[in-house]
């Protein structure tokens, strides 16, 4: 087990900082209370956990929904601007009501409506140096669906500089990717893709079903980790076509000269 | 010697195929069959694959088979082995 897996075992497994279920949780995750390995121990991780997803929108609000739904105590969401009408063909958090009005707080809106037990924690922002170590730190795990390269790479940075667990997901038409990033355990981001690519433009083709399925595998990996179920992405990238459904996962290297975890390797 | 190559995501939309098999008269490098490749393609391709210097650029996700490799990397590609080219993509 890696410094990371430790520090996050720790804090989410440790009796006095896990809070109980109640008896309308125990009704309301019903159904997963009874998935193998998960159970009632799961369900409290998951309750007592703090996850940061950035942005909320195609990839990030599916997941951010599939968290809230699965009850995850505590959501941070990052994400600056308002509703615009070309984000409704993936953005499922957003309503054509809310047009003109900020993304987070429809976000926060539509999960509240799902979850009212939920705590969320809205910032009308993006990922920047002035605040990426601050929403790190107030995290468990963070949920990296930002379009950007440049945030990427420093919600990457510092999830290795505070040894937290970050799943980081991706899309492009009807084609998308998924890994799981433990500091000291896997490559980070940096060591795939050490600076920024050519040729990335910030709109880009895609279905919102396939921002839809990436955003919920997303969030099988945030709760996979959060809970110890099975076996999360660690150093393997999850490459996904729907063009002719295949899915395949590719065995990561890390990068022994990386200049974000060289240090922190095992 | 025969390799496929497989294009993902905008390196598809760059050559216009999704993959292609190629017949090599000897063994190459992941490092020279990516040279190969963007002088084969045309601008766009190369754009995504070179960097400014014409070397492989180290942003480029390469896999033989199943395995991740380094679009730098000096190991040769075997006969019948696949080639994926990955750009990196991101979220939205």
């Amino acid at each position: 087990m890696s410094p990371a897996d430790m520090k996050l075992t720790k804090r989410l497994g440790n009796p006095r900082t896990r809070r109980p279920l109640s008896a309308e949780e125990r009704s309301v995750y019903e159904w997963q209370l009874n998935v193998e390995g998960f159970g009632e121990e799961g369900q409290k991780s998951l309750k007592s956990a703090s996850v940061l997803v950035t942005r909320v929108g195609g990839v990030g609000g599916a997941a951010a929904q599939a968290l809230a739904a699965a009850g995850v105590g505590r959501l941070v969401l990052v994400h600056q601007g308002n509703v615009r009408s070309s984000d409704l063909n993936r953005q499922t958090l957003m309503t054509a009501d809310w047009v003109g009005k900020p993304r987070v707080e429809s976000a926060s809106r539509r999960l509240k409506e799902l979850n009212p037990r939920l705590a969320v924690e809205v910032h009308n922002a993006n990922v920047g140096e002035d605040n990426v170590d601050e929403l790190v730190a107030s995290s468990d795990l963070i949920v990296d669906a930002a379009p950007l390269f440049r945030e990427r790479f420093l919600l990457n940075r510092a999830a290795v500089e505070q040894g937290k667990p970050m799943v980081d997901s991706a899309m492009y038409e009807l084609e998308a990717q998924l890994t799981t990033i433990v500091p000291g355990r896997t490559p980070c981001l940096t060591c795939l893709i050490p600076g920024d690519p050519p040729g990335w433009r910030r709109q880009f083709p895609v279905f919102g079903a396939v921002a839809s399925m990436i955003g919920s595998l997303a969030a099988m990996e945030a709760i996979k980790v959060l809970t110890g179920l099975g076996e999360p992405l660690l150093g393997r990238l999850l490459v996904a076509d729907l063009r002719d459904m295949s899915f395949r996962t590719l065995k990561l290297q890390r990068n022994l000269h990386c200049l974000v975890c060289r240090d922190r390797q095992d | 010697m025969k390799v496929t190559v497989k294009y993902s995501a905008q390196a598809r939309a760059a050559t216009g195929l999704s993959s292609e098999e190629l017949e090599l008269d000897e063994p190459t490098t992941v490092h020279d069959l990516v040279i190969r490749l963007a002088r084969q393609h045309g601008s766009a391709f190369r754009r995504l694959a070179l960097d400014a210097n014409g070397c492989p650029h180290p942003s480029l996700l390469v896999a033989i088979g199943d395995d991740q490799v380094r679009p730098g990397d000096h190991r040769k590609v075997l006969t019948g082995e696949t080639v994926t080219i990955l750009p990196p993509i991101s979220g939205g």
